[in-house]
C-alpha cells in the first residue's frame, strides 16, 4: 500500500520531468534546424595540411545565408574550399529576402540571392550607411516543359505570356492537338516564379498590370511541377535547369524563341550561359563594405574560378565566364 | 503543523492550476490582439469593401485583395468534404454503438481514433499518389488537383473527431429508451434510427461541428492537393485556393509589414473568426447533450 502510494507520487513526476525534458530537447533542436553547419570542417583543416597546402584562414569564420535555391551548391562551394583553404564556413538557407536582412542585420557577412536587390532594400542600406557590394556568380535558366504527348516543339516569348494569362487555352491555337491547356506555374513565394511572371508574363517589367490567370495551378515546388506534367497528357510548366536531369524522358522540354522571326533555342549551359536562351536569370552574392574580409574575398575569388564555376554547373547552373 | 502545510500545499496547487487556466485564455487574446494589429495596416489602407466583394486574389502584381474566391474555395472544399465524411462518420458511429458486436466495438474505436494521429503532409502525399490520378481518370480530366480531392482526404482527416463524438453521444443515450421502443414492438433498425439516433442527435449535430472546424483549418493537404488557382468555381472537379494554402503559400515571400503581409493576416483574421463561430457552435450543441 505504501509503495503503492509512493509510486503514485512519482509517476507524475516523471511525468513532468520528460514534458521538461522535450521542451528542452525541442529548443535545441529549433535553434539548429535551419542551419547546415559543416562541422567536420577541422578534419578538413587537418587534411589540407596534411597535403601541404596553406590553411591559411584557419581561425576565421564566416556567415553565409540566403537563397534556398542556392543553398545546395553554396554548400558544396563551402566543403570544398574548406578542404583545400581551411576556414570555418556557415551555410544558412531561409530565402533571397531572409539573407538581405541577415547582411543587413550585421547577422551574416554574405548574402545569397537568386534575384537582384530591391529598391526598398537598397533604401535601407542607404540609411543604415551600408555600401552594398553585388557579385554575380551564376545563371539559372528557366525551361519550359510539357506533357510527353504535346507535340508542340517550340513556343516565342508571347506565346507563353499568352498561355499563363489564359488568352491561349488549347494547343490547337499554336499548332499542337485539340487539346486543353493546362497551365502550371509556381506560387508567389517562389522566385522562379516570381522571375517567370517579370520577364515572360509582363514582358521585361513593360506591362506591370499582367499577371497569371486564375486558372493557372500553382504549385509548391519544381518536382512538384515535373510530377504533374510527366503524369498528364496536356501540361506545360517551367522549372530550373538543375531540374531536367532528374525527370529525365518524362517530360519534354521545348525551346523558346524572342518572336517570330527569331528561331527557337533549347536551354542547355551553353545558350544560358551566352544569354542566347532568354529566359534566364542571374544569381547573386551581396556583401557590404567596400572592402572585404580575407576569407570572405577568397571565398567569393573561390566560387568565380573555374573550379568553382564547375561545381556550380554540376548542381546546374550555368557558368557566367 | 502538518494540517498548516497540507493547507499551504493546496493553497499553492490550486493557484497554479488556477495560473494554467488562465494562460490558455491569455493566449487566445494575445492571438487575437496579434491578428488584429497586423491586419490594422490592411483595413485602414485597403478599401473593406473591395477586400469583401472583390473577385480577384492577385496580390503581387496588380495588389488586388479579393476575398471571394478564397472563400468560395474553402467553402466548396468544406462542403465537399461534409457530404463525404457526414454519412461515413455517422453511418459508423451508429454501427459501433449501436449494432457491433461488443469485441469489434473495443477494436473498432481505437483504431478510428488511431487515424487522427496521421500528419497531414502524410495524408497529402497519399492523396497525391493514389487520389489525384484517380480522379483524373475517372473523370476523364486534364489535370487531378482539384477540390474534390482535397475534400475525399478532409473527410477522412475529420472522421475520427465525428465518429468518436457522435458514438458518445449515442452511448449516452440511456438503455430504458431503448427497451422501452423494443417493448413497443419496433425492431432494432427502427428502434436505431427513430429513437437512438434523433435522441443523440445534438451529440452527433456537435461532432459535425467540430469536424467542420477541423477541416476549414486545415493547411497542409489542401495545399498540395487542389492545386491552389484563385478563381470562383462551383464545381468539385474544378482546382481552387483555400483560405489557409493562401496564407501558408504566401507568408515566406511578403516584405515584413507590407501591405501584402497584412492582408494575408487580415484573411487570417477572418478564418479564425469563421472557425470561432463553428466551434462556438458545436459547443451550444455539446452542452445540450447531457440533458438527460
Amino acid at each position: 500500500m505504501k509503495s503503492n502510494l509512493k509510486n503514485s507520487k512519482i509517476i507524475p513526476l516523471i511525468i513532468i520531468l520528460l514534458m521538461l525534458s522535450f521542451l528542452l530537447l525541442s529548443s535545441c533542436k529549433s535553434k539548429g534546424s535551419q542551419r547546415i553547419d559543416t562541422s567536420d570542417a577541422g578534419k578538413h583543416t587537418e587534411e589540407s595540411e596534411r597535403l601541404g597546402a596553406g590553411s591559411l584562414y584557419e581561425n576565421d569564420s564566416l556567415i553565409i545565408t540566403g537563397s534556398t535555391t542556392l543553398l545546395e551548391v553554396t554548400q558544396k562551394w563551402s566543403e570544398e574550399f574548406m578542404k583545400k583553404y581551411g576556414g570555418k564556413i556557415t551555410v544558412n538557407g531561409g530565402g533571397s529576402g531572409e539573407g538581405i536582412a541577415a547582411l543587413l542585420n550585421g547577422t551574416t557577412d554574405l548574402a545569397d540571392s537568386s534575384r537582384l536587390i530591391k529598391q526598398e532594400e537598397l533604401d535601407k542600406a542607404k540609411s543604415l550607411m551600408l555600401y552594398i557590394k553585388e557579385f554575380k556568380i551564376l545563371y539559372d535558366g528557366v525551361c519550359i516543359i510539357t506533357s510527353k504527348n504535346v507535340d508542340v516543339k517550340e513556343l516565342t516569348l508571347n506565346q507563353l505570356a499568352d498561355i499563363y494569362m489564359n488568352k491561349i487555352t488549347n494547343w490547337n491555337q499554336i499548332g499542337g492537338l485539340d487539346s486543353v491547356i493546362v497551365a502550371v506555374a509556381r506560387d508567389s513565394n517562389s522566385g522562379t516564379g516570381e522571375y517567370f511572371l517579370r520577364k515572360v508574363i509582363q514582358k521585361d517589367y513593360k506591362e506591370k498590370d499582367n499577371d497569371y490567370s486564375p486558372n493557372c495551378l500553382r504549385l509548391q515546388s519544381s518536382s512538384d511541377i515535373i510530377n504533374q506534367i510527366a503524369n498528364n497528357d496536356n501540361g506545360i510548366g517551367y522549372v530550373g535547369l538543375g531540374y531536367l536531369k532528374d525527370a529525365g524522358d518524362s517530360i519534354n522540354v521545348i525551346s523558346v524563341k524572342n518572336d517570330d522571326n527569331s528561331t527557337g533555342v533549347m536551354p542547355g549551359f551553353q545558350t544560358i550561359a551566352d544569354k542566347s536562351y532568354p529566359i534566364a536569370r542571374d544569381m547573386f552574392v551581396y556583401a557590404t563594405g567596400k572592402d572585404l574580409k580575407p576569407l570572405a574575398q577568397a571565398f567569393i575569388d573561390f566560387i568565380l574560378s573555374d573550379d568553382g564555376q564547375k561545381i556550380g554547373q554540376d548542381a546546374g547552373f550555368a557558368k557566367i565566364s | 503543523m502538518k494540517s498548516k502545510f497540507k493547507k499551504f500545499k493546496s493553497f499553492l496547487i490550486t493557484r497554479f492550476i488556477f495560473l494554467n487556466g488562465l494562460i490558455s485564455i491569455v493566449v487566445l487574446t494575445l492571438i487575437l490582439a496579434f491578428l488584429v494589429y497586423n491586419s490594422l495596416k490592411f483595413f485602414t489602407e485597403y478599401p473593406i469593401f473591395d477586400f469583401l466583394t472583390g473577385t480577384r486574389w492577385s496580390p503581387t502584381s496588380t495588389e488586388k485583395f479579393g476575398f471571394i474566391p478564397l472563400f468560395t474555395g474553402s467553402l466548396l472544399v468544406a462542403i465537399g468534404a461534409i457530404l463525404i465524411a457526414l454519412p461515413l462518420g455517422v453511418g459508423t458511429a451508429v454501427y459501433i454503438g449501436e449494432l457491433a458486436p461488443k469485441a469489434l466495438r473495443e477494436i473498432l474505436k481505437p483504431i478510428i481514433e488511431v487515424l487522427a494521429t496521421i500528419p497531414s503532409v502524410v495524408i497529402g502525399f497519399i492523396g497525391l499518389q493514389l487520389v489525384i490520378p484517380a480522379i483524373k481518370n475517372i473523370f476523364k480530366l486534364p489535370m487531378g488537383l482539384t477540390a474534390l480531392a482535397g475534400s475525399i482526404m478532409l473527410a477522412f482527416m475529420s472522421l475520427p473527431t465525428i465518429v468518436s463524438i457522435s458514438e458518445d453521444a449515442i452511448n449516452a443515450v440511456p438503455v430504458k429508451f431503448r427497451h422501452a421502443s423494443l417493448a413497443l414492438g419496433a425492431t432494432k433498425w427502427e428502434t436505431t434510427y427513430k429513437v437512438v439516433v434523433p435522441a443523440a442527435s445534438s451529440g452527433i449535430i456537435a461532432s459535425i461541428m467540430l469536424g467542420l472546424g477541423r477541416i476549414v483549418g486545415e493547411t497542409m493537404t489542401v495545399l498540395m492537393l487542389t492545386g491552389n488557382s484563385p478563381r470562383i468555381v462551383f464545381s468539385l472537379l474544378q482546382p481552387v485556393r483555400t483560405i489557409t494554402a493562401t496564407i501558408a503559400a504566401e507568408m515566406g515571400e511578403t516584405v515584413n509589414g507590407g501591405l501584402h503581409y497584412s492582408a494575408l493576416f487580415a484573411i487570417g483574421l477572418v478564418l479564425f473568426l469563421i472557425t470561432f463561430l463553428i466551434n462556438l457552435a458545436a459547443d451550444k450543441f455539446i452542452s445540450r447533450i447531457k440533458n438527460y
